[in-house]
């Protein structure tokens, strides 16, 4: 169960995906700790197929829902539910199709940089894909996130990074 | 549960909720999970079956009482018509809905918005960031961070894992 482990894991199956949220802002200098890996995935189907075969082998269920309840973890249900939070046997995983905010995978993956993590070169949302994305969503949780990225992306620019 | 989280767990609009509880004549409070799990097969059946809500509302009750939620319902009608209900489809659907609403719903904040004025650090300081961190943060490599949030994570696992 680590960061790199889901990261070796979704590579090695050849999902395409970008990382996102949390752990992405942590990756420019973002203080904040997270629990979970946020990631948006290309939806086109043999993407999917891969994704959700991964995601089987992974036992992944429902965070926050009860035990046995009825839930299939197939290409179709990816391509039925755009955002699913998961728990998986290498942790806390939430996939989604599109970022609000940013957009589709095409437009999420050219708002994103290469950012090699524990050894895994893995695309990752740039900071300003991530302020837009923080804007967009404008739950009263995200208002510090944006001050802190905002001023996280300030300081960068000070410090000519 | 607020009615936004409510209509997440259902995946509808907090406007098609209103409607269709007043369609219903349901009383609009008390949203609970038994509530959106009747509701969002209510949709479903209706959307599916071009049912108007009440008749709807009557078939997805009856399928939660009688059938197997990991199978699929068929209920014969008069003259040769049948509906069929994949429920494991529809549980599927329902329940990645309701852990949104569980986990990643939140209310939008009311009243005016934060100043725009001065620099960001200086609105993330007003609002009581503590920008310090930035600092400590910058002088790690993207690496050193991850790696850092990482082992953080590990304890929070282990935390997690002894409070059960």
């Amino acid at each position: 169960m680590s960061l790199g482990g889901v990261l070796r894991g979704l590579t090695g199956a050849g999902v395409r995906f970008v990382v996102i949220g949390g752990v992405a802002g942590v990756a420019h200098g973002w203080s904040r700790i997270t629990n979970d890996v946020d990631i948006c995935y290309d939806p086109a189907p043999e993407n999917r197929v891969r994704l959700a075969r991964l995601l089987q082998s992974w036992h992944a269920y429902l965070r926050g829902v009860e035990p046995g309840f009825p839930f299939t973890m197939d290409a179709r249900t990816l391509r039925d539910v755009p955002v699913l939070t998961l728990v998986t046997d290498e942790g806390d995983l939430d996939v989604m199709d599109r970022v609000q905010g940013v957009g589709e995978y095409a437009a999420v993956e050219a708002g994103s940089q290469t950012i090699v993590i524990e050894g895994v070169p893995a695309p990752t949302l740039t900071l300003d894909a991530l302020i837009a994305s923080k804007r967009a969503t404008g739950r009263r949780k995200d208002r510090e996130a944006l001050l802190e990225l905002e001023a996280l992306r300030e300081e960068r620019r000070r410090r000519g990074m | 549960m607020t009615l936004g989280r409510f209509a997440t767990a259902v995946g509808a609009s907090p406007r098609w909720v209103l409607n269709a509880l007043a369609r219903l004549r349901l009383p609009r409070r008390g949203y609970d999970e038994a509530l959106a799990r009747r509701l969002a097969l209510c949709r479903f059946i209706s959307e599916s079956a071009q049912t108007p809500l009440p008749g709807a509302l009557r078939l997805a009750d009856r399928a939660l009482r009688e059938a197997d939620p990991g199978s699929t319902w068929r209920l014969e009608g008069p003259g040769g018509v049948s509906l069929v209900v994949d429920l494991t489809r529809f549980f599927t659907t329902y329940g990645a809905n309701l852990a949104l609403a569980l986990n990643s719903y939140g209310e939008k904040p009311r009243g005016r918005r934060p100043s725009r004025r001065g620099s960001a650090i200086e609105r993330a300081k007003a609002y009581g960031v503590d920008v310090t961190l930035l600092d400590s943060a910058l002088r790690r490599t993207p690496a050193e961070r991850l790696q850092l949030l990482d082992e953080n994570m590990q304890v929070m696992r282990r935390l997690r894992g002894a409070a059960r």
